[in-house]
């Protein structure tokens, strides 16, 4: 095996680990958080080698074809992930919500052939790190945001009141995945208007209602639907974490179905 | 003067109006439109008239009516730049134009496209835009992938004086207010001169092929002779395969090439023509002068963009402005809220 699979494979197994790790940690009420943090850690680091030297060989960013797209966003993910663990340490277990979908979205991308992307000659530009890197903010906030509201929605069985007692209240979860959805809706525009900036330099049109900016638009309304049923009327934690439920299976559908059953990641583009 | 509006009832319908149960409503029925949109049951402009409109009643009514508004100056300026984008949107429809033309190469743009379509406060300017395809560039990876386009173009600027430039994929030429993009199309076109029998003037024939090498099994197209109602058709054939899948290559005209024609009924007469050869026939003669290359331009013209521009980003600038504002004042996590304490 060449570096550059060994880099991937030895990232995945690392993640898988700490996903693993993380689960039965909350199942059998331990704490082994160092080692999730270094695990999660390391295999990020081995991720970045393997987009580097990917990067190098096929001369771009290996984000061009759906296994590419795929692995830059377990990436994103997981360097969201990573941040909120050593940021907001008193959330630390809901880490094993966020790892289980981290491990779904795995197992998917291993489904994809892992072939090496062609660009076709717009995405020779500044635009494309900016559109990618905004929507990666995006769903790393979305995933932050699941992970709080899992633990409010698990707090409703025996077992999650047990296993969850130890972090801070509901109020203060819900008071956090709003934060992060928040966060989520500033990312979410930008890398919108990144992305109509780009469409209107390569396509000539900022907008062509393609599956994915259909997808994209509907998110951005799912979150603005989210945030405004806070303002409109007084909801449980519970209601509002529903409701966050909601907001992930869009974005997530958006940003990880729609490029598997269109032929491009964006369809605009041919 | 939250009671004072409800005393007076005709600010009670603006307070119900702007009330923010209906936004709720109209976000829900905007995503309706959009998958009506993008289930193909709708076209955009008609999918979005009625959430559009309702939402700038809602808004403006809420603006109005809600003191929140008036508290918080981002949150105002981010609503009003929301107002401000569906408004441009609405006007950019109204007044746009988007078309198609190919010219061949060493021509001008006549004026007029080929395909088009605009908004119906579309000012035309197009016979006001003038330029020429001076040739391109363009090279192909292995499978005919194609990479960027360099097409010379040659127009009068404001005094009279030829400008060269080069433009592209994403290079637009800007003319008159349209935006002038050279498209996915591009190919060759067979130049003929037809001499009458009936010692007519000669007149001569551009006929355009398809799209190479998108459509280059299809080279072959229908030609009337002008002044007959005779029907040629012509194709265009190569000796060696111009195109190696497995090989990079680069668009040029074909050095060895030679030119199918077929007259009569169902084409049963088959003719091959060099460069310079000629066909007699009982109406005239048909003489083959050589290939050309024509490339495909996109035109749009949208005076909004820069105003979009704008107001997306003042929108975005002011939601992040109002989270700040808000998240800044207290901790992520409150401090009193721990368990273990
Ligand atoms: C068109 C009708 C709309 C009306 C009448 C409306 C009205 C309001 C009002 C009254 C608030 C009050 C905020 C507060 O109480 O602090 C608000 C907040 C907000 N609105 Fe809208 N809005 C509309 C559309 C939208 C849309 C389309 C978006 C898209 C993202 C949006 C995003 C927001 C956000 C992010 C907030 C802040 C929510 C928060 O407190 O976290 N609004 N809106």
């Amino acid at each position: 095996m060449t570096l550059e699979p060994l880099m991937l494979w030895s990232a995945i197994v690392a993640y898988v680990f700490a996903g693993t790790l993380a689960i039965i940690a909350l199942v059998w009420g331990k704490k082994p958080e160092g080692w999730i943090l270094a695990l999660m850690t390391l295999g990020l680091v081995l991720q970045t080698i393997f987009i580097g030297l990917r990067w190098v060989r096929i001369e771009h960013l290996p984000v061009g074809n759906m296994f590419e797209a795929m692995q830059a966003n377990v990436w994103g993910l997981m360097l969201a992930i990573v941040l909120v663990y050593w940021r907001i340490p008193r959330i630390r277990p809901a880490v094993a919500v966020m790892m289980s979908v981290i491990l779904l979205l795995m197992g998917w991308m291993m489904l994809i052939p892992n072939t090496d992307s062609r660009f076709p000659p717009f995405y020779d530009t500044i635009w494309l790190f900016i559109h990618i890197g905004f929507i990666k903010i995006f769903l790393g906030a979305v995933l932050a945001a699941v992970g709080v509201s899992g633990v409010v929605l698990l707090r409703n069985v025996s077992f999650g009141q047990r296993r969850f007692a130890r972090m801070p209240g509901n109020d203060s979860l819900d008071n956090l995945a709003y934060r992060f959805l928040a966060v989520g809706l500033i990312f979410d525009t930008l890398g919108v208007i990144a992305g109509a900036i780009w469409a209107q330099d390569a396509w000539g049109r900022y907008w062509s209602w393609d599956p994915l900016e259909v997808w994209s638009l509907l998110t951005w309304l799912t979150l603005a639907f989210a945030l405004h049923l806070r303002i409109t009327r007084n909801n449980s934690p519970q209601l509002n974490g529903l409701v966050t439920m909601g907001v992930f299976v869009v974005s997530f559908l958006a940003f990880f179905g729609v490029p598997f059953v269109s032929t491009m990641v964006h369809k605009g583009a041919v | 003067m939250v009671t004072a509006i409800r005393r007076n009832p005709q600010m009670a319908g603006l307070h119900y109006l702007g009330n923010l149960w209906f936004t709720l409503v109209l976000l829900v029925l905007f995503a309706l439109a959009v998958l009506a949109t993008d289930a193909g049951w709708l076209l955009p402009s008609e999918a979005m008239v009625l959430p559009f409109t309702l939402l700038v009643f809602n808004l403006v009514a809420a603006i109005v009516v809600n003191p929140r508004f008036r508290r918080t100056t981002p949150l105002l300026v981010f609503h009003l730049s929301l107002l401000a984008l569906i408004l441009l949107a609405l006007l950019g429809r109204l007044t746009y134009l988007q078309g198609q033309v190919l010219i061949p190469v060493g021509e001008e743009f006549g004026g007029e496209l080929g395909r088009q379509e605009q908004g119906p406060w579309h000012q035309n300017s197009l016979d006001n835009v003038l330029f020429s395809n001076e040739g391109f560039e363009v090279d192909y990876d292995r499978r005919a992938k194609r990479n960027r386009t360099y097409n010379k173009v040659r127009w009068p600027d404001a005094d009279g004086r030829v400008q060269e430039g080069i433009i592209g994929d994403d290079r637009p030429l800007l003319l008159q207010g349209y935006r002038i993009y050279t498209s996915n199309h591009r190919g060759f076109a067979l130049q003929f001169t037809w001499l009458p029998a009936n010692k007519g003037l000669p007149s001569s024939g551009l006929v355009t092929l398809k799209s190479w090498p998108r459509l280059r099994f299809e080279q072959a197209q229908q030609w009337r002779p002008p002044g007959t109602d005779l029907d040629l058709w012509v194709k265009l054939e190569f000796d060696d395969s111009m195109l190696d899948e497995d090989r990079p290559w680069t668009f040029a005209i074909p050095e060895r090439h030679r030119v199918i024609v077929r007259v009569g009924e169902q084409g049963r007469e088959r003719h091959e023509l060099q460069v310079g050869g000629s066909l007699e026939l009982a109406e005239g003669e048909l003489l083959y002068d050589g290939v050309q290359s024509w490339m495909g331009y996109e035109f749009y013209s949208d005076w909004t963009l820069p105003w979009i521009g704008a107001a997306s980003f003042a929108a975005v600038l002011a939601l992040a402005w109002f989270y700040w504002r808000r998240f800044s004042a207290r901790p992520w996590i409150a401090p009193d809220d721990d368990p273990l304490l």
